[in-house]
C-alpha cells in the first residue's frame, strides 16, 4: 500500500531576537525530519517542549513551508500554502488542537461551526447532516444550538473533532488533543479517536508528550529531541525496550505506582533550539555519551531488529561512555 | 493518637453562592506526605488556598483549619503572615508567572529570609545562595542576580522551592508543582521534593491530578470529587484496591503500558457543574453502581477497612487492572 | 543599544517630516493667506505684492522645497502677520503654557495615580465606585464644558476667581484645575486597571504565601509591575505639555502656545503653525523615546543581555 503522507528531510529555521536590542539568532526548530504515514494508521510523535513535534504537524499540513525537504500527500507534492489547490487539499487533512475553546469561534453556535467546512468548500448542508456528524462524535443533535462556552472541555473537543471530520479527511493531525482535558475525559476522547479511525479509515498524526496516550493510540511511534527523530518503531518495542538514551529517560520518567528500580533522572534543562549542542544534540544530558557524541551527529538508521535509532552507542559503534562533563555555562549573546 | 500538625474540619468554600468545597475533613501529621488528587474544579487547590487565607475576598469560607491548635480560618493578618512561609509554605503550578518578573530571584528569596529568619544584607544573600545550591540550581551564585525570565521552567520551580525552604517551614504544600513542566524535568522536581523531605523531615502535601505522580511521592492519598474527599487511604492501597467507584474509574481510564490495546474504560459523562450539584452523591450520575439511596443524600466518608475510608454506600473492590508498566532495565 | 537608538531617531525624523508635510499641504490647500491677512477688499496690487513677497506665486512644490531647505538651516520662517520670526513668537508663549500644564501634570499624577491604586485595592467598594464614576465623568466631559462649568461656578456665581486672562496666579487656578481633573480621571482609570491586572497575577499570591504582609506586597510587588503600563500614559501626558492646552487656553483666554496656534491657523499664518506643530511633534517624540527607555529600566524582560543560558 502506498503511503498517505510522506515527509522527507524537513528543515525549518526561525529567526529569533532576544530582548529588544539583541542580535537575531537562528533557531532550528526542525533539523531533517522524515516520516511516513499510511492510510488508516496512527503515527505517534512524542517529545518535550521545543523538540519540534508541533512544527512537524504544521509543516505536513502545509500551514508552514519547510526551508528544506518536501512533503507529499497522496503521492502529490504539497502545493504552496494559500493557493486554491492547497485549499482543496486541505479538506482532506485537518488539524485538532490542544485548546478546543481557542480553536472555536465563541460567537458561532456549534452547529454553525460544524457546518462551516462544508460552506468553505462550497457544499450544501442540512440540519440532518450536522446532527449525524454530532452524533458520530458522541454529542447530541441539540448541542448544535449551543455556544462553545456552554460546553464542557470534553464536549468542546468532540465538537472540534466533528468540524474536522465534516470534509471527510484522510488525515487528522492531532496536536496534544487531550492534554488540556481531565483524566476521566482523556479516555473518552482517545476512545472516540480510535472509533473514528476504525470507522472512517482516517490516518492520525498523534502529537503528545504523554507516552501512555501515545501507546494507546499509535501503530508507530517516533521520539523527537531538538528537531530530530532519535528513535522510531513499534510502540511496545520502543516503550518497553527503548534503545536511545533519551527515549530510555523519557520512558523511565513516566510516573506510576509501584515503581521498581531507580528512575533515570536526566540532568539539565530541556535544550534550547537557539543554542543547539554540536554533535548529538542530546550529548550534554546523556549518561552514556563519550567524546565522539560531541563531535559527530548520529544518523537515524535501522538496527538489526528493524528499529530506527540515531545513537552511536545504541548501534554499537562505540562503547557506552559515562557522560561528558557539563560544559561551562556559555554566556549567551 | 499524636496531635496532627494540621487539622481541617468541615472546610467549605463558595464563590458567589456556588459551592467549590463542600465540607472537607483532613489531617496531616508531622513529616507526613499526603496527596490530594482529583480533576480540575474538584477543590483540591482551593482547600489549601482557603487554609492559608489566600483566596480572593469574595470567597465565603467556613469550617476550621488548625495548625497545632491555632485556628487559621479568620485569623488576624499578623498571625497568617507568620504562618505563611514560616510554618506552611506553598508552591504553585506555573513557576514562571509565580515569581515576580521585575525582581531578581536573589531578592525574592532574601525577602522570605528577612521575614522569617531576620536575615539581611550579606547574610541573606549567602543563605539564598546556599538554598539555591540545596535545590540543585547550577551556578547558584550567579543565578542570584538573574530575573525569572532568564531561567527555564524547571529552574524557576527550583527557585520557588528554595524560597519555600527559606522560612524552614514544617509543611510544604505543592500545588501541581510539575504540571507545567516537561516529563524529564518533572522527574527532577519530584526527586528534589523527596530528597528535601528526607533531609528536613518536612511534611508534604502534594496537590495533583496525576495519579502516577501522587503514588510515587506520597504515603497517603485523598481522592477528591466535586468539592469533597471521596476516598482516603494509603497510596499503595489505592492503586491495588480502590473502594470508591470514582477512584476505580480514574485508574481504569489510565492507558496501560503493557498488554493488548483495547478501548479504555472511560468514565461516562462529566463533572457536575457547581450550579447543578446533585442532591445526593455527586458522582451518582456517572456511577455504574448507582442505586436509589445514592440520590437521597451525600454519603459520609466512612471506614471500609482500617485506615481506609470511602464516601460510598456500596464501596467495593472492583476489578481494577493495575496500571503497572513494564520497567526499563535501569 | 546604539542600533536601537539610531533606528528610533531615524523613525522620529521621518515622523517629523510627515507632520510638516501634512500641515503644509493642508494649510495651503484650505485657504489663501494673502486674502485672509490682507482682507478681501484690499487692492489687487497689494495682494499680488504680498504674494510675491512671501513667495506664494511659486508652484506649491517649489514653496515646499524652499520651506524645507530653510528648516534645515534652523529657520522656521517669519509670521506673515507681523513679520517677526516664528521661533521667537512661539518661544515667548511657551512659559505661559507651561505655567498651566506643569501644575496640571502634578495634579494628574498626585490625584490620578493614588485614586486608581486605591480604587483597585478596594475593588467594588463604595469608594471604588465613586472614583470610577468621577473618572468616567472626568474624561467624557470635554474640557471646554468642564472649564465653562468651573467658570460659571467659581467666577460668575461665587465670584472667587477670575474667569480669564493672565494677570495674576489666581488667573491660573481654574485652567489648571480644568486640565488637571480631566487628565487625573484618565490616569485613575488606567492605573486602576493596571493594578487590578497585577493584583490577579500568580506572583502576588506567591508573595502572600511566603508571608509578605498585604501592604508590603502591594508596595513591593504590585506597584513596580503596575507602573510599567502606567508609564505609557504618563509619557503621553508629558509629551502633550506644550500642545495639550489648546482648548483650555482658548476658554480662559490664556496667552499660551495653544491660543497662538488657534489664531495662526485661522489666519493661515503658515510659518507659525508649522513652527508650533514641529515643536509639538518633537516633544511628543522625545517623550515617547524616554518612555521606551524607561520601559527598559522598569521591566527587566525588555533589557538586553541575558545572564544565564536559560
Amino acid at each position: 500500500m502506498s503511503a498517505l503522507l510522506k515527509a522527507e528531510g524537513l528543515v525549518r529555521r526561525y529567526e529569533m531576537r532576544r530582548g529588544w536590542f539583541g542580535r537575531p539568532v537562528e533557531v532550528r526548530a526542525l533539523d531533517g525530519v522524515s516520516l511516513t504515514l499510511e492510510h488508516g494508521r496512527t503515527l505517534g510523535l512524542v517529545g518535550e517542549s521545543g523538540c519540534g513535534k508541533s512544527t512537524t504537524g504544521r509543516l505536513v499540513l502545509g500551514l508552514e513551508t519547510p526551508d528544506e525537504g518536501r512533503v507529499t500527500f497522496e503521492e502529490q507534492p504539497l502545493p504552496a500554502p494559500g493557493t486554491a489547490e492547497w485549499r482543496r487539499l486541505r479538506s482532506r487533512m485537518q488539524m485538532v488542537y490542544q485548546d478546543p475553546l481557542g480553536a472555536m469561534d465563541r460567537r458561532l453556535s456549534i452547529g454553525a461551526q460544524v457546518a462551516e467546512p462544508w460552506k468553505i468548500h462550497g457544499r450544501q448542508t442540512s440540519p440532518e447532516q450536522v446532527a449525524a456528524l454530532l452524533r458520530s462524535v458522541g454529542l447530541r443533535p441539540d448541542h448544535a444550538a449551543h455556544y462553545p462556552h456552554e460546553l464542557s472541555g470534553g464536549q468542546r473537543q468532540r465538537a472540534v473533532l466533528a468540524r474536522a471530520l465534516a470534509t471527510d479527511p484522510a488525515l487528522l493531525v492531532c496536536d496534544e488533543p487531550i492534554s488540556a482535558l481531565d483524566v476521566s475525559i482523556q479516555a473518552q476522547v482517545m476512545n472516540l479517536l480510535s472509533e473514528i479511525q476504525a470507522e472512517r479509515g482516517v490516518a492520525l498524526l498523534f502529537i503528545s508528550h504523554d507516552l501512555r496516550a501515545v501507546r494507546q493510540m499509535s501503530h508507530r511511534v517516533a521520539v523527537m529531541y531538538l528537531g530530530r527523530i532519535v528513535e522510531e518503531g513499534e510502540p511496545d518495542a520502543v516503550l518497553h525496550d527503548p534503545a536511545h538514551p533519551y527515549a530510555r529517560a523519557l520512558v523511565s520518567a513516566i510516573p506510576h505506582p509501584q515503581r521498581r528500580g531507580r528512575r533515570i533522572v536526566l540532568q539539565g534543562d530541556p535544550p534550547n533550539p537557539a543554542a543547539r549542542p554540536a554533535g548529538c544534540a542530546f550529548h550534554p544530558r546523556c549518561p552514556v555519551a563519550s567524546a565522539r557524541c560531541a563531535a559527530e551527529i548520529p544518523v537515524l538508521k535501522p538496527r538489526a531488529d528493524g528499529r530506527l535509532v540515531a545513537c552511536h552507542v545504541a548501534h554499537g559503534e562505540i562503547p557506552a561512555g559515562s557522560g561528558l562533563p557539563a560544559p561551562t555555562l556559555a554566556k549567551a549573546a | 493518637m499524636v496531635e496532627p500538625l494540621v487539622a481541617i474540619r468541615g472546610l467549605s468554600v463558595s464563590f458567589d453562592g456556588l459551592p467549590a468545597l463542600r465540607g472537607v475533613d483532613l489531617t496531616v501529621g508531622r513529616g507526613e506526605a499526603v496527596a490530594l488528587v482529583g480533576e480540575s474544579g474538584c477543590g483540591k487547590s482551593v482547600t489549601w488556598l482557603a487554609a492559608l487565607g489566600l483566596l480572593p475576598a469574595k470567597a465565603r469560607v467556613s469550617g476550621s483549619v488548625t495548625l497545632e491548635g491555632t485556628e487559621l480560618i479568620g485569623a488576624p493578618p499578623a498571625v497568617l503572615d507568620r504562618v505563611r512561609g514560616g510554618r506552611i509554605a506553598m508552591i504553585f503550578q506555573d513557576p514562571a508567572s509565580s515569581l515576580n518578573p521585575v525582581h531578581r530571584i536573589g531578592r525574592q528569596i532574601a525577602e522570605a529570609l528577612r521575614l522569617h529568619r531576620g536575615l539581611d544584607g550579606r547574610a541573606a544573600r549567602e543563605e539564598a545562595r546556599r538554598l539555591l545550591d540545596q535545590v540543585g540550581m547550577p551556578d547558584a551564585r550567579r543565578r542570584l542576580d538573574a530575573f525569572p525570565h532568564e531561567l527555564s521552567g524547571g529552574q524557576n520551580q527550583r527557585v520557588m522551592i528554595a524560597m519555600a525552604l527559606a522560612g524552614r517551614p514544617e509543611m510544604l504544600v505543592a500545588d501541581e508543582p510539575t504540571t507545567a513542566l516537561d516529563v524529564t524535568i518533572q522527574a527532577q522536581i519530584l526527586e528534589l521534593l523527596a530528597e528535601i523531605r528526607r533531609d528536613t523531615g518536612m511534611a508534604l502535601v502534594l496537590v495533583s491530578h496525576d495519579l502516577g505522580v501522587v503514588a510515587e511521592t506520597c504515603e497517603r492519598v485523598c481522592v477528591m470529587y466535586a468539592g469533597r474527599i471521596v476516598e482516603e487511604t494509603a497510596a499503595d492501597k489505592l492503586f491495588t484496591g480502590p473502594a470508591h467507584p470514582y477512584a476505580q474509574g480514574l485508574l481504569a481510564a489510565l492507558p496501560p503500558m503493557t498488554g493488548p490495546r483495547r478501548p479504555l474504560a472511560a468514565i461516562p459523562g462529566g463533572v457536575p457543574e457547581p450550579w447543578a450539584m446533585p442532591r445526593g452523591c455527586a458522582f451518582a450520575p456517572r456511577c455504574p453502581r448507582r442505586a436509589e439511596a445514592c440520590e437521597a443524600a451525600p454519603p459520609p466518608l466512612a471506614e471500609v477497612a482500617p485506615a481506609h475510608r470511602a464516601a460510598c454506600l456500596y464501596p467495593g473492590a472492583a476489578a481494577v487492572v493495575s496500571p503497572v508498566p513494564a520497567m526499563v532495565p535501569a | 543599544m546604539l542600533r536601537f537608538l539610531s533606528l528610533r531617531l531615524g523613525r522620529s525624523l521621518l515622523t517629523l517630516v510627515l507632520v510638516v508635510t501634512f500641515a503644509f499641504v493642508v494649510l495651503r490647500l484650505s485657504g489663501d493667506p494673502a486674502l485672509l491677512i490682507m482682507s478681501a477688499d484690499a487692492p489687487p496690487e497689494a495682494i499680488a505684492a504680498f504674494r510675491r513677497a512671501w513667495g506664494l506665486d511659486d508652484p506649491l512644490w517649489v514653496q515646499y522645497v524652499r520651506y524645507f531647505g530653510a528648516i534645515f538651516q534652523g529657520d522656521l520662517g517669519n509670521s506673515m502677520r507681523d513679520g517677526r520670526s516664528a521661533i521667537s513668537l512661539v518661544g515667548e508663549r511657551i512659559p505661559a503654557t507651561l505655567a498651566l500644564t506643569v501644575p496640571a501634570l502634578l495634579i494628574k499624577l498626585c490625584l490620578g495615580i493614588p485614586a486608581g491604586v486605591y480604587a483597585a485595592l478596594h475593588r467594588n467598594s463604595l469608594a471604588d465606585r465613586a472614583v470610577m464614576l468621577l473618572a468616567v465623568a472626568g474624561f467624557t466631559v470635554p474640557s471646554f464644558v468642564l472649564g465653562l462649568l468651573l467658570v460659571l461656578l467659581f467666577a460668575v456665581q461665587l465670584g472667587w476667581l477670575p474667569s480669564g486672562g493672565q494677570e495674576s496666579w489666581r488667573h491660573a487656578i481654574l485652567p489648571v484645575i480644568t486640565l488637571g481633573l480631566g487628565g487625573a480621571a484618565v490616569l485613575a482609570r488606567f492605573t486602576r486597571s493596571a493594578m487590578l491586572e497585577v493584583l490577579g497575577q500568580p506572583y502576588m499570591r506567591t508573595a502572600l504565601a511566603k508571608g509578605v504582609p498585604w501592604g508590603v506586597a502591594v508596595r513591593g510587588h504590585a506597584l513596580p509591575n503596575a507602573a510599567i503600563p502606567t508609564v505609557t500614559i504618563v509619557g503621553f501626558m508629558i509629551g502633550s505639555l506644550l500642545a495639550g492646552a489648546v482648548v483650555v487656553e482658548s476658554v480662559f483666554s490664556w496667552p499660551g502656545v495653544g491660543r497662538l496656534l488657534v489664531v495662526a491657523v485661522a489666519n493661515r499664518d503658515l510659518a507659525v503653525v508649522q513652527a508650533i506643530l514641529l515643536l509639538v511633534a518633537a516633544t511628543m517624540i522625545t517623550a515617547n523615546l524616554v518612555v521606551d527607555l524607561l520601559y527598559g529600566v522598569l521591566d527587566p524582560r525588555l533589557r538586553n543581555g541575558m545572564r544565564g543560558t536559560a
